[in-house]
């Protein structure tokens, strides 16, 4: 099979998952073959996009039309196959989940709707990245927001769910505005609208930075970067489980294909400043998304802000790697970028990992607040071991895979720090490291809160008597990908070495010729057999040494299980820590970000003797207070004012017409 | 002079049209103008002897003033035949403006140089005027037929700016002209339909309600 073949083999599936995807709509039946055909498609896009991983040549094909700018055009080569493997992997496995998990709306919803739209939904992702030129890359963005968006508000009925569809339409498309005209002045320049004749040598540098500034507003808003991350927190919670794992595990990177698209292949990096921006706003997008996932009751809430900390990481990484173009460190910039293509397709592992096991618990217990849940590990014990696999990823423990990308990325950032360009670089770069050190931390604590107060202690209301474990194809959905997360973090070293010809496809440097400078010999070997040896060797000797002392010592104590020594009295399930109360510390260091509003209401009772409470807190979203708000009242005042003459009388309008036709009657000469 | 003729009773019919009460009196008037431009129509072509005028003047003769007058009679008959225009200013002050429209068609018709060949110097003011009180009609009417009348004499001026400057746009322009113009009538005779139907009458302030 050469890469010719593969890429025809994938626009066949993405044709023909539209077209059962429609056919569905219409006949609202099928549903069955639109699960089986998911998971087969899904498949295909795993083996073409390893085949053009493995062979470089690219290959384009060529849909002719009346006019030249509206022709379909798509073409393959490694970094396309990246981004396929992505969406096949995380595809394959939301297909599976999703075969069990859609029953849970079965008899309230229509079930084949979601079907067809999850369907459509991954071969839009596809067709995005298989894209050619720019007219198909934009028809398959736009498709690809709008079906998502449709997934978003399938839950119509309820409030919040069309509120979260509405801002994330809104934005959405103003984030296309963007992408649009940047890509239009790139065509524009280069008198082509194929991306393999892309051509900006002959570019201004000012409208080189316009583009960058336009590529990395319009791609920012789909990839969640603060501060146009507003509709994230919303919209991906909202969405079926296995959709809002496709949306966060893998829609957020197809905008980190199009900034890879633009800046990296179009623009080939810029000057300096074009990185620290992009870090800056990476660093910032991490602190401010991981510490909102700390505050979240909202089981999904939390992970979609999660999503938004780690496409925080995961540009901080790119941004290093701009920064390197531009300094003329072609290896340390083709390192950062590798670190964050491995961190995204890890991320793109565990974040769905994670909302599947979200959706198990929901599906179960149906509520999605942290607070209500409890204990559920002994009712769910699958769920649980695959979720503590997910959180272990996430919080980049070894030997899970989150580690290996993290541990890149704060390689690069050393490097810049030691690199010898300026001395406010490399305080620059330790500012970077330090932001990547706390993100670091607050995300194993937010996780250890999430998968806490979720499966560990005792149930704490009655949502939990009735869960049960879930359905044998949802537990293989989650078992597949927490078993790639410990395999890529066991062996490392073929994983990353097969993104080789990617990164050569952007940057034109090959890594293998240089197999990891800087201090990584020791643990990224060329040959490939295995990275991190000292690592997990030293994990399992810990753990059997751990192990072996347990054994020792209860073999001379004699154990007696007792209930939990309560001061004497009763245990209730109150008396655990809840979800809010362990994030307290954080709402309270961090206050002047969160500026949390706490109020305590009698409600029943004596002032005295009082019987009972409400209590309400709150935290606010500080792009939402300081950037949002302000500019949203602008715009509606001055609606305000023009509305004055949009008056909705038919006969002004005329005499609008009238006056002017009239008055230009008279002045025209 | 029978062009003179016609074309001052194509005028004073627009000023009528904006004097009667009746809707119904409207419609007669609206056929009888459509039938007179149908024949200036003709009129040139027999002078002029272009084939493609013989069809437009048979095609205005028979859309214009049997096919539209008789779907604005049918919707009138429809909601009640007793039915009388309203305005949103009076019927004095609206003739005035149709005074003021012709002095300022003249004022800037007289600005051209128009070869003296064609009838435009003599007709091109007229024409201005119908297309201007035709829209006057549509802005100060609030019955939504007499919105549909005003359309068409508007139409109907255009068409005599057409004739008398250019003998005619091209055939398809004109044929194109024509099927928007019944399409929209056939529109707004719906339209009145429903809003009667909906708000027991035919005002337009009810749109007003649509506004965001």
């Amino acid at each position: 099979m050469s890469v010719s073949i593969a890429l025809n083999i994938a626009v066949v599936l993405v044709i023909i998952n539209i077209s059962l995807g429609l056919l569905i709509v219409v006949t609202r039946r099928l549903t069955y073959l639109g699960h089986a055909i998911g998971v087969v498609t899904s498949l295909g896009l795993v083996m073409s996009a390893v085949k053009a991983m493995f062979e470089p040549p690219q290959y384009v094909i060529f849909v002719d039309s009346a006019f030249a700018f509206t022709s379909l055009s798509f073409r393959m080569n490694a970094l396309t196959g990246f981004f396929l493997l992505l969406i096949g992997i995380v595809g394959l496995f939301a297909s599976v989940y999703g075969i069990d998990y859609v029953k849970e709306y079965a008899g309230r919803k229509d079930v084949s709707l979601l079907v067809a739209g999850a369907l459509v939904f991954l071969a839009t992702m596809a067709s995005v990245v298989l894209a050619g030129n720019v007219f198909t890359f934009l028809v398959s963005w736009e498709c690809m927001s709008i079906v998502s968006f449709l997934l978003v508000i399938y839950e119509h009925e309820q409030e919040e769910v069309r509120n979260a569809g509405f801002i994330y339409v809104v934005m959405t498309h103003i984030g296309t505005v963007f992408l649009t005209i940047s890509f239009l002045i790139i065509a524009r320049y280069s008198d082509s609208l194929s991306f393999n004749l892309m051509n900006t040598n002959h570019m201004p540098n000012v409208i080189k930075t316009i583009v960058f500034l336009f590529a990395l507003i319009g791609l920012g808003t789909k990839a969640g970067l603060v501060p146009f991350h507003i509709w994230l927190p919303r919209a991906h919670p909202v969405a079926p489980s296995h959709v809002s794992a496709l949306m966060s595990g893998v829609m957020i990177k197809i905008a980190m294909y199009g900034f890879l698209l633009i800046v990296f292949e179009f623009l080939k990096g810029g000057p300096i400043w074009w990185g620290i921006l992009v870090s800056c706003i990476g660093a910032i997008t991490a602190l401010l998304g991981v510490l909102h996932a700390l505050v979240q009751r909202d089981q999904k809430r939390m992970l979609a802000y999660s999503s938004i900390e780690n496409m925080g990481l995961i540009f901080l990484g790119l941004g290093l790697s701009l920064i390197f173009m531009s300094l003329h460190d072609p290896i340390l910039a083709a390192f950062s970028l590798l670190a964050s293509l491995v961190h995204a397709f890890n991320h793109a592992l565990f974040k769905s990992l994670l909302f599947f096991g979200a959706g198990a618990v929901l599906s179960k217990t149906h509520t999605k607040n942290m607070d209500r849940l409890g204990g559920i590990i002994r009712k769910m014990p699958w769920t649980a071991c695959f979720t503590l696999m997910g959180a272990l990823s996430i919080s980049a423990m070894p030997p899970f895979n989150g580690f290996i990308g993290e541990w890149m990325l704060f390689q690069s950032a050393f490097a810049l720090a030691m690199s010898v360009h300026s001395p406010w670089m490399g305080i620059y770069a330790v500012l970077l490291v330090g932001s990547l050190t706390m993100t670091g931390a607050l995300v194993a604590m937010a996780f250890v809160r999430s998968f806490g107060s979720t499966f560990l202690a005792l149930p704490r209301s009655e949502y939990v008597e009735s869960a049960n474990e879930v359905g044998m194809l949802m537990r293989i959905g989650m078992a597949g990908l927490a078993g790639l997360c410990l395999f890529i973090g066991i062996f490392p070293a073929r994983w990353v070495s097969m993104l080789g010809n990617s990164i050569r496809e952007i940057t034109g440097m090959s890594l293998k010729m240089n197999p990891f400078q800087f201090g990584m010999n020791d643990i990224a070997r060329a040959d490939g057999r295995l990275l991190l040896i000292p690592v997990l060797m030293t994990s399992i000797l810990a753990l059997i040494f751990l192990w072996g002392i347990l054994r020792l010592v209860g073999r001379r104590t004699s154990a007696v299980r007792m209930e939990t020594w309560a001061c004497g009295g009763t245990l209730t399930p109150l008396m655990t820590y809840t979800a809010s109360g362990y994030s307290k510390p954080v709402r309270v260091t961090f206050q002047q970000i969160f500026r949390p509003s706490r109020t305590l209401q009698r409600t029943e009772g004596s002032e005295y003797f009082p019987s009972k409470f409400v209590y309400f807190s709150k935290v606010t979203s500080f792009a939402e207070t300081y950037l949002y708000h302000p500019i949203i009242q602008t715009v509606l005042s001055m609606a305000r004012l023009v509305r004055a003459i949009q008056n909705g009388q038919v006969q002004s309008y005329l005499a609008y017409l009238f006056v002017t036709l009239i008055v230009l009657l008279i002045l025209v000469k | 002079m029978l062009l003179q003729v016609f074309t001052i009773v194509l005028i004073m019919s627009t000023l009528a049209l904006l004097w009667i009460k009746p809707i119904g009196t409207a419609i007669k008037i609206l056929s009888v103008q459509s039938l007179i431009l149908g024949l200036m129509a003709i009129l040139i072509a027999v002078r002029t002897d272009t084939p493609d005028l013989y069809i437009m003047g048979g095609l205005t003769i028979l859309m214009k003033s049997i096919g539209i007058p008789w779907i604005l009679w049918y919707t009138l008959k429809k909601i009640g035949m007793k039915r009388e225009t309203e305005k949103l200013i009076g019927r004095e002050l609206s003739i005035l403006c149709g005074g003021l429209i012709l002095a300022i068609s003249y004022i800037v018709t007289g600005k051209l140089h128009l070869s003296s060949i064609s009838l435009g110097q003599q007709y091109l003011p007229i024409s201005i005027a119908m297309l201007l009180m035709g829209l006057l009609i549509m802005m100060t009417h609030q019955k939504a037929i007499m919105q549909g009348i005003g359309l068409v004499v508007m139409e109907n001026g255009l068409f005599l700016v057409a004739l008398v400057t250019t003998y005619g746009m091209p055939f398809l322009v004109d044929i194109g002209v024509f099927l928007d113009v019944f399409v929209a009538v056939i529109l707004i005779s719906m339209l009145t339909y429903r809003i009667d139907k909906t708000f027991q009458s035919t005002h337009t302030e009810n749109l007003r309600r649509l506004r965001g």
